[in-house]
């Protein structure tokens, strides 16, 4: 889960993807100053795969879909995508039966890009590039390929494994185009690099980082665009702008594009185009990048970071004097966390909400709906909405998606709900939501907009088959018009108070398939359809203020973000002028003036304009000649492709093997593989393995499994061949002998993203031998477990901090020779985590397990990740119960070590105070009880590799120990 | 054709520069590869990839460096190996060999660069050291110019050195950095800085007999016929340079990333871009220029090595492993051969045999029947 720090920073969680943001749809569905996120997943993308779905506990948990583990969310599949596949010269296209016409023009468009960076590379692939195609996000975010959650904003991706490219399409063509090509390029980039390596004979030392691979990506896709200059200007006037070498701080931002890109359009332009790609054709002449850098450049690293920053500073530092820092004519009413968005004002007529407004904040790490006061910054802050922790709300696309106010304080927001997206009637007045409406056809909701007799609404809809369109919404009489029909996006309507006309922003300006939008006129009335706004540049948000009878927007035709009021006959002014870029402005009930966003300092808040006493320059429509308008392409049917039937071909993702060997003990040597086929919806583990003391005892403990997983539709299941045979040691290592053959089903049922259902039953036959308890057994078992799990956790790098999860789980063996139970099970793990702060939280967690029969678990509750204080066997038993409480909280932000040879970087520690108590026993009640209590240290490197020290004593609840008891571990928290 | 299409899975074919080719052909008449390569002459399996160009010595000798570090001499016509050397660190270019492969032959190379940098003067009779000296400047380019070696390094500065010893007749700076190799045609050396210039450099003394501005960035050497000398930049333009007086002639506009230098025949300028384009316009002469092309095909295939002429034959090797050989006066595919792997170091024409080195290593030398 995305986690934000009060600088407004994506935590380290994020850098596991590597993004880039949407530049069209941040905030609101149009350009606004956050890029596209394209991901690159990394090559450990099959092992983490496998861990997730066979290893069940050691994967990251909180970002990977979790269909068969003790907790973790679900990826669900609502829509079972029948695909097919569009064969070209160089790629295989992939795509669902609704979206033909898309798949032969993204094939076109591929195949387009495909040309231009092999001159730009001089390179060819040598092989075919599977490219997939979604028809919406809500689709693309249920692909199995990747087992990330893909985050909001995710505009594409392409992962290394085996070279594929996802990419939704989200009504815009040119997004599509752009997100296409921007994907191709790393395609490109993984290939060279590939090639390079093996040719000149060595090992891949030296990767070309983040910013460079990105930004890559986005200077060859895009021209500088005023998103970027809005960013850059405010890094360079703030004084904050990085040295390259700093750029890896900023990794996973939308601030790695950006800086990459700048970066390498001024490589371009000083050093040649041709430069760039000298670098990869370099690679293996250094051994760092910077080296690299320097061998094709001539300069060093530092040396062209200071070039560029000045290259930057001479473009920007003249904006000074044309324009003010917002916060000279405004009030800041946010400032806590770094992104507060989508303000809109309440009405002052509701009692006791008067001079209120509501906006949408990832400010705690979810995505809730906010209320605050206009008297001052941060003023009565609270939340109304919680988001992203149950179905109902499971997403408010904060990126795209804007929210309205009806006079009698009834807010319109959507949020995803299962497998479409709904918009929800929030009565702000009763706290309580009134009222949720979606449609099943609609795959897509953004902004909707209230009709001033609020029976009515309008908004963005995105059909399955891919035509983004306006809306109208009769709430009494439930009928929804559909009011434009095209290939056009059509986005951020906003609904005239006084007339029945709808204002919005839409590509079918010309220029539109090159990112152009301009505002238009709908008349619902007449269904005249006109230009408000013209001009080859991006207007967007617009929104009607009553008092002056005219309409706010935002538009970034002079470079700067600013915004301008026009009549309804397109005539107006320009009303800031401000260094800082401007998003969704909103006007007062007052007409003194708006609420808008502000993007200053790396931060997204939200400031209370008043409208200025002079106006800016002036512009009207007449001032720019009519142009016709661009036509939605359909492919070219010289375009050569042929059609052919997706199979089901399976091919390896993964292996491994490994052999160990203790003189004293044992061998062992195992394998694993893992294979699925192009869409991971079907895949096929393996693994064999051996432990033996000798030769003469290799095939009975000879071990081997083959595993298929069905992933394609909402169930999930998976069945399961073994055969186990060895010497093993159970939980208090007691070692026994066990062989089993037989073969299992498992079931997954996904309720929701946080909740599923999940059995499985096994049929074996086994002989046991556990001298331990005198138990063996030679025949046939049945074994079945059942499981509810529901996680909304929200994660820090060392565990949970806020949300809740719990598992609980029972299970038989049945003796089908007796005819007899075995054994049973019940388990319990309930963890609740209490927020108290950005980074810390009250976390609890009651854990128990059961276990009976003549073939019982014996579980221990002991160790840095139970009874802190206590060696991990000393408490244990058939029977547990565990409470553990413990406060978490931020201790130092980064350690810094200033070394002769350099510095070294350490990341954060977390700090715990902890109180536990737990039992464990074989029989009776009450148990014996036990506690431990201390302070705990928490450092995170990164996944898995969470550092822990724990130290503290023992009680008895009777006496408290005297003595100290430390330990060291790694793992995440509770 | 069927034991050819049998034995596609590695050609080497090596290209010198286009003068260079067309100056070591003795009495065979290249219009024999009219007709598709077919006949194996020899083969060999070098371990790793050619990516530095291949030498073929007057006294027909193949001289080939290959990514890990190994030198080798065959004789071009019978394939026997007359030594191979390996050394500990990267060679940085293609090696100059002078005298041929004899007993007073001498084969410059550098191994390795900066700290660790050697140029190394080696016996060409059997590859062993005759001297070495400290180099730090990576050499892109080493070439054999009468009685001396020129090299070219990566920080623009050329050099004259005496081959026996190493010593230093002369040097130049200023080409500007990783600027292309240059081209040598008798006693004149005609370099193009890395950006803005084209020089005349007389090889015995290191005078710049001119300099003329030429906009544009260059990444691929000059080429040139007669007096003419054709130049590209990466941006796409063509210009058409006077040898002797350095006057200069914009003459069009060629597809982008001209990273290859142009090969001239007659008074046709043949690029090809990097997408894959060739393109053969004219030169008109007295120097002027008639802009429109008289062909143009698109290989489709992205391109990374240079081009060469056969006879009347221009060969063009693509990065998807397809050696290409197309009319000139018109561009008409002749013939075309699908390799294993693409080639890095450009096909070389001698004495009528191809000869022609794949990024797998492989070196094939082919005779046409």
């Amino acid at each position: 889960m995305v986690v934000w720090d009060s600088r407004g920073r994506r935590s380290t969680r994020e850098t596991m993807i590597d993004a880039r943001r949407t530049p069209q749809r941040p905030f609101g569905v149009f350009p606004t100053p956050v890029s596209a996120i394209r991901i690159r997943l990394s090559a450990l993308t099959p092992i983490l795969l496998l861990g997730s779905i066979l290893l069940l506990i050691l994967a990251v948990p909180h970002a990977f879909a979790q269909p068969f583990t003790a907790f973790g969310k679900n990826k669900v599949q609502y829509s079972t995508l029948d695909w097919n596949v569009l064969e070209s010269d160089h790629f295989d296209l992939y795509y669902y039966t609704e979206e033909e016409e898309l798949a032969r023009l993204a094939l076109e468009m591929a195949e387009e890009s495909y040309q231009d960076l092999q001159a730009k590379f001089a390179h060819q692939i040598h092989r075919r590039i599977p490219l997939i195609i979604y028809n919406s996000f809500m689709d693309f975010e249920q692909n199995n390929i990747t087992p990330y959650f893909l985050p909001e904003g995710v505009a594409g991706l392409t992962e290394f494994a085996r070279g594929r490219v996802l990419v939704p399409f989200n009504g815009s063509l040119f997004d599509f185009r752009t997100t296409i090509h921007h994907e191709l390029v790393h395609v490109y980039q993984l290939s060279i690099t590939a090639q390079v390596y093996r040719e000149h004979f060595k090992q891949p030392l030296v990767s070309p980082p983040l910013w460079f691979t990105e930004g890559l990506a986005v200077h060859w896709t895009e021209t500088r665009d005023p998103e970027a200059d809005m960013i850059l200007r405010d890094l360079v006037l703030s004084g904050g702008l990085p040295s390259i070498d700093e750029f890896w701080r900023y990794a996973g931002s939308y601030l790695t594009y950006k800086l990459g890109q700048s970066v390498l359009d001024y490589i371009g332009e000083n050093y040649g185009e041709d430069r760039i790609h000298q670098i990869y054709r370099r690679l293996y002449v250094a051994n760092d990048f910077a080296s690299v850098l320097q061998d094709v450049l001539g300069v060093s690293q530092q040396e062209l970071s200071e070039r560029w920053a000045f290259d930057l500073q001479t473009r920007y530092f003249p904006d000074v004097a044309k324009a003010e820092p917002a916060r000279f004519d405004s009030r800041v009413l946010t400032s806590f966390g770094g992104a507060n968005m989508k303000a809109v004002p309440l009405p002052d007529s509701l009692p006791g909400l008067e001079n209120r407004f509501v906006f949408l904040s990832p400010r705690d790490g979810f995505t809730n709906v906010y209320m605050g006061s206009r008297s001052g910054k941060e003023r009565d802050v609270e939340v109304l909405i919680k988001g992203e922790r149950s179905s109902a709300f499971e997403s408010l696309h904060l990126f795209r998606n804007r929210i309205d106010m009806s006079p009698d304080g009834k807010l319109l927001l959507v949020s995803k709900h299962q497998n479409r997206d709904e918009i929800v009637v929030y009565d702000v007045v009763k706290r309580k939501e009134s009222g949720r409406f979606g449609w099943n056809h609609l795959v897509g909701i953004a902004s909707p907009s209230w009709a001033s007799d609020e029976r009515r609404l309008v908004f963005t809809g995105l059909s399955r088959d891919g035509f983004s369109d306006l809306y109208l919404y009769d709430i009494e009489s439930e009928e929804l018009r559909r009011l434009t029909y095209d290939r056009y996006e059509d986005v951020e309507p906003s609904f005239c108070p006084w007339d029945e006309k709808i204002v919005f922003s839409s590509d079918r300006a010309p220029g539109g398939r090159d990112g152009v939008r301009n505002l238009f006129l709908l008349d619902l009335e007449t269904g005249k359809l006109e230009h408000l706004t013209r001009g080859p540049w991006v207007d967007m948000a617009p929104a009607w203020e009553e008092k002056t009878k005219s309409i706010l927007f935002v538009s970034n035709r002079d470079r700067f973000q600013a915004v301008y009021r026009v009549d309804v006959d397109g005539n107006g002014h320009r009303l800031t002028r401000t260094l800082d870029g401007i998003i969704d402005p909103r006007p007062l009930p007052d007409g003194s003036g708006f609420l808008a966003t502000v993007y200053r300092r790396g931060q997204f808040q939200i400031y209370q304009f008043d409208y200025p006493d002079s106006l800016g320059e002036s512009l009207a429509l007449a001032d720019y000649a009519t142009s016709a308008p661009w036509h939605w392409e359909t492919a070219s049917p010289d375009v050569s492709s042929r059609k052919a039937e997706y199979t089901t071909e399976f091919s390896l993702d993964f292996a491994q093997g490994g052999v160990l060997v203790d003189p004293s003990l044992r061998t062992g040597e195992g394998l694993q593989f893992v294979m699925s086929d192009m869409m991971a919806n079907h895949l096929l583990a393996f693994d064999l393995s051996n432990t033996t003391f000798s030769t003469s005892e290799f095939l009975r403990n000879f071990s081997a499994g083959i595993t298929y997983f069905n992933l394609r539709n909402r169930l999930n299941y998976g069945l399961s061949a073994f055969h186990y045979s060895g010497d093993f040691y159970d939980n208090l290592s007691f070692p026994f002998f066990e062989q089993r053959s037989g073969a299992s089903v498992l079931l997954s049922y996904p309720l929701s993203k946080f909740e599923r259902v999940q059995t499985s039953f096994a049929l074996a036959y086994s002989e046991t031998d556990r001298p331990s308890i005198s138990f063996k057994r030679k025949g046939a078992v049945g074994t079945h477990f059942v499981s509810y799990v529901h996680d909304n956790s929200l994660w820090l790098p060392t565990g949970p901090i806020d949300g809740r999860r719990f598992n609980l789980t029972a299970g038989l063996r049945l003796n089908l020779k007796r005819g007899a139970e075995e054994s049973t099970w019940l388990l319990g793990d309930y963890r609740q985590y209490f927020r108290l702060g950005s980074r810390s939280a009250y976390a609890v967690r009651l854990q128990g397990r059961w276990t009976e029969g003549d073939n019982p678990e014996f579980y221990w509750i002991g160790g840095s990740l139970g009874m802190r204080t206590y060696d991990r066997r000393a408490i244990a038993g058939k029977r547990t119960l565990m409470l553990n409480q413990e406060i978490r909280f931020p201790l130092v932000r980064g350690l810094l070590l200033g070394l002769p040879m350099g510095n070294i970087e350490l990341p954060g520690v977390q700090g715990a105070l902890f109180l536990d108590a737990g039992s464990g026993w074989d029989e009776g009640w009450p148990p014996p009880w036990e506690g431990s209590y201390g302070v705990g240290f928490r450092m995170s490197f990164g996944g898995l590799l969470v550092f822990r020290l724990d130290t503290g004593r023992r009680t008895d609840f009777k006496s408290f120990g005297k003595q100290n008891h430390t330990r060291f571990y790694l793992g995440w928290n509770y | 054709m069927a034991r050819f299409a049998s034995s596609l899975t590695v050609l080497v074919f090596l290209l010198l520069p286009l003068q260079t080719v067309v100056a070591q052909e003795i009495g065979r008449d290249d219009s024999v590869w009219s007709g598709q390569p077919f006949e194996v002459v020899w083969q060999t399996d070098a371990g790793r990839a050619v990516t530095s160009p291949l030498q073929v010595t007057p006294d027909g000798y193949l001289v080939a460096v290959t990514t890990d570090r190994k030198i080798y001499c065959h004789k071009v016509t019978t394939g026997d190996r007359k030594w191979r050397r390996r050394f500990k660190r990267d060679l940085t270019a293609a090696p100059a060999v002078v005298g041929g492969i004899s007993e007073t032959g001498f084969i410059l190379l550098q191994e390795g660069h900066g700290r660790e940098g050697k140029l190394r003067g080696l016996r060409s009779r059997d590859g062993k050291d005759a001297w070495e000296k400290p180099w730090g400047d990576r050499l892109t380019w080493l070439e054999p110019a009468g009685d001396a070696v020129l090299t070219l390094g990566l920080s623009g500065t050329l050099h004259s050195l005496d081959p026996v010893d190493g010593s230093e007749n002369w040097k130049l700076d200023g080409f500007g950095w990783d600027a292309p190799r240059g081209v040598l045609d008798g006693d004149d050396v005609f370099v193009v800085a890395r950006a803005d210039s084209v020089y005349s450099v007389d090889a015995e003394s290191g005078e710049i007999r001119w300099r003329s501005a030429v906009p544009g960035r260059f990444m691929a050497p000059p080429s040139k016929n007669g007096d003419i000398l054709a130049v590209t930049t990466v941006e796409g333009q063509l210009y058409q340079v006077d040898a002797r007086t350095g006057e200069v002639i914009p003459s069009g506009t060629r597809r982008s990333m001209q990273l290859q230098p142009p090969v001239q025949r007659d008074a046709s300028v043949i690029t090809v871009s990097s997408d894959g384009w060739v393109q053969s316009g004219r030169f008109l002469w007295p120097l002027g220029v008639d802009e429109a092309l008289d062909w143009e095909i698109d290989l489709d295939e992205a391109v990374a090595c240079p081009a060469a002429m056969a006879g009347e034959f221009v060969l063009v090797a693509t990065a998807a492993g397809r050696l290409v050989a197309l009319r000139a006066d018109n561009g008409t595919q002749v013939w075309s051969l699908e390799l294993s792997d693409r080639l890095a170091a450009a096909p070389i024409l001698s004495d009528g045999y191809l000869v022609v080195a794949t990024n797998q290593g492989d070196i094939f030398v082919y005779n046409h029947d």
